[in-house]
């Protein structure tokens, strides 16, 4: 294919991969929950170009072995999930930033530790790095020369990894320093990963059955199963076989866990441990699904370059190349430049992380000058190192790929690094459930680890780059014959990598152990053993968990938070920490007690790490580590408490009936109180309305003695009925009291009905005239009733008011019908009004309830009256409710005892 | 002569509306009344006031509601919210002041302090 057209093509892909990023940060592409698959395909970065390139020639050369790598993860990762969730927790917990400040954070978030991991990482990841750049290199060439219409110049051609390497570069940048908090999550990283996660496995199943479909369908299955080369594929080595495959098993899900990629997206970008449950099977399946047709191709590359020498590695870009299917080959090319480059962003931005924050920043800090510069622009310092952190390490890997990866496969480039970073295991493994843990055991165990990586690993491939003579390898160390790197102490185990992967973890994790049981551990380190190793108690305390004498007024505090993550943040980030502890919020110069200092240390340390941010924060006040005894008798004694507790309320079990009783009535008087207060909360609602309307009027008419006297007129008309309906309300209230309390005395005298109705009606008369409303009485009985006189005139007065105000002014009708019979006595009020919903019906008895949607009923109408009448209807032991009348207005009904 | 500020008074209450109505038409004011939350939300739409004199329980939509749809509109949150409400308690008045109140008045307030805060607000 033409070049040029590759090279947009690519540069095109790296821009929707930028666009991918952006809209996931700025708009948020999928729903929340898409985030567990997001996050599952986004740990999917694990398939570099290693897998989709590697795999294939690995396959082709050595049969299933390619699989092993894929075995760890696939069986522990389901397996060993509980122990990931606690990485993940703690990491939460500690605002971790990186691997290595997982481990020194573990050890007393010391310089040391923090420096060696990061330096171990770096070094034993940039030729995993480089890799990939060989890889998209290589597959750019092989892309370019397929077709005869290669038009390529030789500039491009020296230049191109370098270039690939600068824009990569760029990208890397923008998309990982935006946010100087190293601890927040990268949405639109991780978006644009798993993004590249599901490219990869497109291109790759494209690119399989297309050549599945072209080659093998030219084959008889005879024929493909008498090929030599491809019965080879199918043999299981069973000298070493077993030993290498169990420990490629561990090796790898070692490196699943602690290669930095995989830390970044596992574990510092995860949102919610809970989405775990979704990657256990969600990513295994991914795996399998990518190797799938892995073994197919290599039969196909072996068929169809029959016995010619090609590189097996690129069989999968290469044949469709040969059948001149352009676009297929682009497609491929296209996976595996997503495989390659997802890994390079991630890699590199977790490293420079690593680089910037344990060695850079503490070089910086431990530097009088430097550290005054640095306080001042700490925002664009973090920024630029970041930045130049970035830049140094893809040169390096650049160099790398100049000088020495060039002679070495993929995969086996790829194991080395493997080997390096699971030299973490024991640190990360034993730190996490051994309190006993040292950080000098960390320290030794890891550079023993890593001087025999690189003594076994690291000197036969300087050897090969012919930087070291070849004697050294034959002879071994200074003539020693037990120091040979293939064959150390005299012993052969399997294949150089699982020979490595052996002694080293084996020193690793004697010198470990040993060291741990050896010594007594300090302070600092029984403090973060006891917060890593029991995660789950101190998960919500950790501010409290720390005991410092500190000397520093909170206004320092702030100002030194602010300059790391700006004011405003900064100011909210206080308010919070105060808010959700139920703290008071302290004056400015008040001294910071040492919940707040280890809050402002944990914020720190998501920005520059946890050892740097504990330097900053010491150099800030004279802090004296209080005697770290007391730290943990404090937290026993926090424990003991607990403990105590529990037996209290086993024993108080016998007490456990009185008491239930006791918070019963509790309750009860409490609901009593509560329903007091509203009922006195709803009152002076009440009354205020009409109070501010009389004093708003009343100062107005004071302030503006020159209005006019219709305006003067209409305020004080207006004041008057105000005034009315304020007394009305108090003397409801006073009536209902008395009604609630029991104290209003009920006195029955024999009355008629109809002239104590007829009495009430009389009342409203003269208004019914003026109107040209009508009330109608309906009468239909001559019993005597006993009833209180004084208090039925009260509920008529009421409901045929309320009647009244409904009714329409005119043809409004009120119809008042009285029954009786022996023993009861039967008055309904019903009106041609709007009536009143089915479903209110049942409440409007209730205090202050007014019928939704009706302002009329606010013209005077207190909330009361019904509850008052519903109360001496009940002190008669009669009942009153509401229905329909059939011209669809109200319907009151009363039934009492006729004695 | 400068242009005269405007003034939206929204409020169920048919008195509580004539009196400050009147109070600030006599202080120099261009006044607009809405006797509901649907009615003020159509004048905010209509034009943006200067000052929003808010009664917070209303049977349509309530005076919360209308101050969050000011301060979180672009075009109207230059508006000042000043709430006018019957409800006294704490958790009232700081929730009044959560969603981006300027001012807070309990009723009955003062017609005097009133004016003072507005020409204040104003400033």
């Amino acid at each position: 294919m033409n070049v040029w057209l590759i090279l947009c093509i690519t540069l095109l892909y790296l821009v929707l991969l930028f666009v991918v990023a952006y809209f996931a940060e700025k708009k948020q592409l999928l729903s929340d929950k898409w985030s567990p698959f997001i996050y599952a395909l986004s740990i999917g970065v694990y398939c570099t170009a290693w897998t989709f390139y590697g795999s294939i020639g690995r396959a082709t050369v050595f049969g299933p072995d390619f699989l092993s790598i894929y075995v760890g993860p696939i069986l522990l990762m389901p397996l060993c999930w509980g122990f990931y969730r606690k990485i993940i927790k703690i990491s939460k917990v500690q605002k971790i930033t990186s691997i290595a400040d997982f481990i020194s954070s573990r050890y007393g978030k010391n310089i040391s530790v923090g420096a060696l991991v990061a330096a171990v990482c770096i070094v034993g990841v940039i030729p995993y790095i480089s890799l990939q750049i060989k890889a998209i290199a290589d597959s750019f060439d092989i892309l370019n020369t397929s077709s005869n219409l290669a038009q390529s110049s030789t500039l491009i051609q020296t230049w191109k990894p370098l270039v690939v390497t600068l824009v990569l570069g760029f990208f890397i940048m923008l998309f990982g320093t935006s946010k100087i908090d190293a601890s927040e999550k990268h949405v639109g990283l991780v978006n644009a990963i798993a993004f590249e996660s599901i490219v990869k496995l497109i291109a790759f199943s494209i690119g399989g059955l297309y050549i599945m479909y072209n080659i093998l369908n030219n084959y008889t299955s005879i024929q493909i199963q008498q090929n030599p080369a491809v019965q080879h594929l199918f043999t299981f080595d069973t000298n070493s076989g077993y030993l290498k495959w169990f420990g490629m098993t561990i090796l790898s899900f070692t490196a699943f866990i602690f290669l930095p990629r995989q830390f970044q997206l596992g574990v510092i970008e995860n949102k919610d441990d809970a989405h775990l449950k979704t990657a256990i099977w969600v990513f295994p399946t991914y795996l399998i699904l990518i190797n799938l047709l892995v073994i197919p191709i290599a039969i196909a590359g072996i068929l169809f370059y029959n016995g010619q020498i090609y590189n097996p590695d690129y069989t999968i870009l290469s044949i469709p190349g040969a059948l001149r299917a352009d676009w297929i080959s682009m497609i491929v090319f296209l996976g595996g430049f997503s495989a390659a480059t997802g890994m390079i962003i991630v890699e590199t931005i977790a490293l420079s992380t690593m680089f910037s924050n344990n060695i850079l920043i503490p070089i910086i800090l431990s530097n009088r000058t430097l550290k005054n510069s640095f306080f001042t622009h700490v925002l664009k310092s973090i920024k630029w190192i970041r930045r130049i952190s970035i830049l140094f390490l893809l040169f390096l890997s650049y160099s790398y790929y100049q000088y020495i990866s060039g002679k070495y496969s993929l995969v086996s480039i790829g194991l080395i690094s493997f080997t390096a970073v699971a030299q973490f295991a024991p640190s990360v493994l034993f730190g996490i459930y051994w309190k006993r843990a040292s950080k000098l055991a960390s320290i030794v165990s890891i550079s023993i680890g890593i001087g025999i990586w690189f003594f076994t690993l690291v000197i036969p491939t300087l050897v090969s780059a012919e930087i070291i003579p070849s004697s050294f390898i034959d002879n071994g160390l200074a003539n020693i014959s037990w120091l040979k790197p293939s064959h150390l102490f005299g012993v052969a185990i399997g294949d150089p990598i699982t020979h490595a992967f052996f002694w080293s973890i084996l020193l690793n994790i004697i010198s470990f152990v040993s060291i741990s049981l050896f010594l007594q551990p300090t302070s600092e380190e029984i403090t973060q053993a006891e917060l890593f190793v029991d995660i789950d108690q101190y998960s919500s305390s950790y501010e409290q968990s720390f005991v410092r004498s500190g000397n520093i007024n909170i206004i320092d505090l702030r100002k030194l938070m602010s300059s790391f993550i700006g004011e405003l943040k900064s100011k909210q980030l206080f308010r919070q920490y105060f808010l959700r502890n139920q703290l008071e919020i302290p004056l400015d110069n008040q001294k910071a007690d040492q919940g707040v200092i280890t809050y402002t240390e944990k914020i720190l340390s998501g920005v520059i790490g946890a050892a740097s941010s504990r330097i900053v924060l010491q150099s800030m006040m004279k802090d004296e580590v209080i005697r770290m005894n007391d730290v943990v008798n404090l937290l026993k004694e926090s424990q003991q408490i607990l403990q105590l507790n529990k037996e209290l309320s086993n024993k108080s079990s016998e007490l456990g009936k009185a008491y239930d009783a006791l918070s019963k009535a509790n309750t009860k008087l409490k609901q009593i109180d509560q329903l007091k207060d509203e009922f006195l909360y709803t009152v002076t609602h009440e009354l205020r309305t009409p109070l501010t309307s009389v004093r708003a009027f009343t100062e107005i008419m004071h302030d503006h003695p020159d209005m006019d006297e219709q305006k003067r007129q209409e305020f004080l008309k207006v004041m008057v009925y105000e005034l009315e309906r304020l007394s009305k309300l108090i003397t409801q209230v006073l009536d209902l009291e008395k009604l609630e309390s029991g104290k209003q005395q009920i006195n029955k005298i024999k009355v008629i009905p109809l002239d104590l109705v007829n009495r009430v009606v009389g009342s409203f008369n003269v208004d019914i005239n003026q109107n040209q409303q009508k009330i109608i009485v309906n009468n239909d009985t001559k019993f005597d009733a006993l009833l209180d006189v004084d208090l039925m005139e009260r509920v008529l007065v009421n409901i045929i008011g309320n009647a009244q105000k409904y009714i329409p002014s005119e043809l409004g009708k009120i119809i008042i019908t009285i029954k009786s019979t022996e023993h009861e006595l039967y008055i309904s009020v019903e009106d041609n009004g709007p009536g009143i919903p089915a479903e209110q019906r049942s409440q409007v008895f209730n205090k202050f309830y007014q019928v939704a949607q009706s302002k009329i009923s606010n013209a005077g109408g207190s909330g009361l009256g019904l509850s008052i009448c519903k109360k001496i209807i009940d002190l008669h032991k009669g009942q009153i409710f509401v229905d329909e009348s059939v011209n669809g207005g109200a319907k009151f009904i009363i039934q009492l005892p006729m004695k | 002569m400068a242009t005269k500020k405007k003034i939206l008074i929204v409020d169920d209450d048919p008195n509580i509306l004539l009196s400050v109505e009147f109070l600030l038409v006599k202080n120099g004011y261009d006044v607009l009344v809405a006797r509901n939350g649907m009615e003020a939300i159509e004048i905010i739409e209509d034009t943006v006031p200067d000052v929003v004199l808010l009664d917070i329980m209303m049977p349509d939509v309530d005076g919360y509601v209308i101050c969050e749809f000011i301060k979180k509109n672009e075009r109207t949150k230059s508006a000042k919210v000043i709430f006018l409400s019957a409800k006294s308690r704490e958790i009232d008045v700081d929730f009044g002041y959560e969603i981006g109140a300027d001012l807070y008045m309990i009723k009955p307030f003062s017609t005097r302090t009133l004016l003072e805060k507005i020409t204040e607000l104003l400033k």
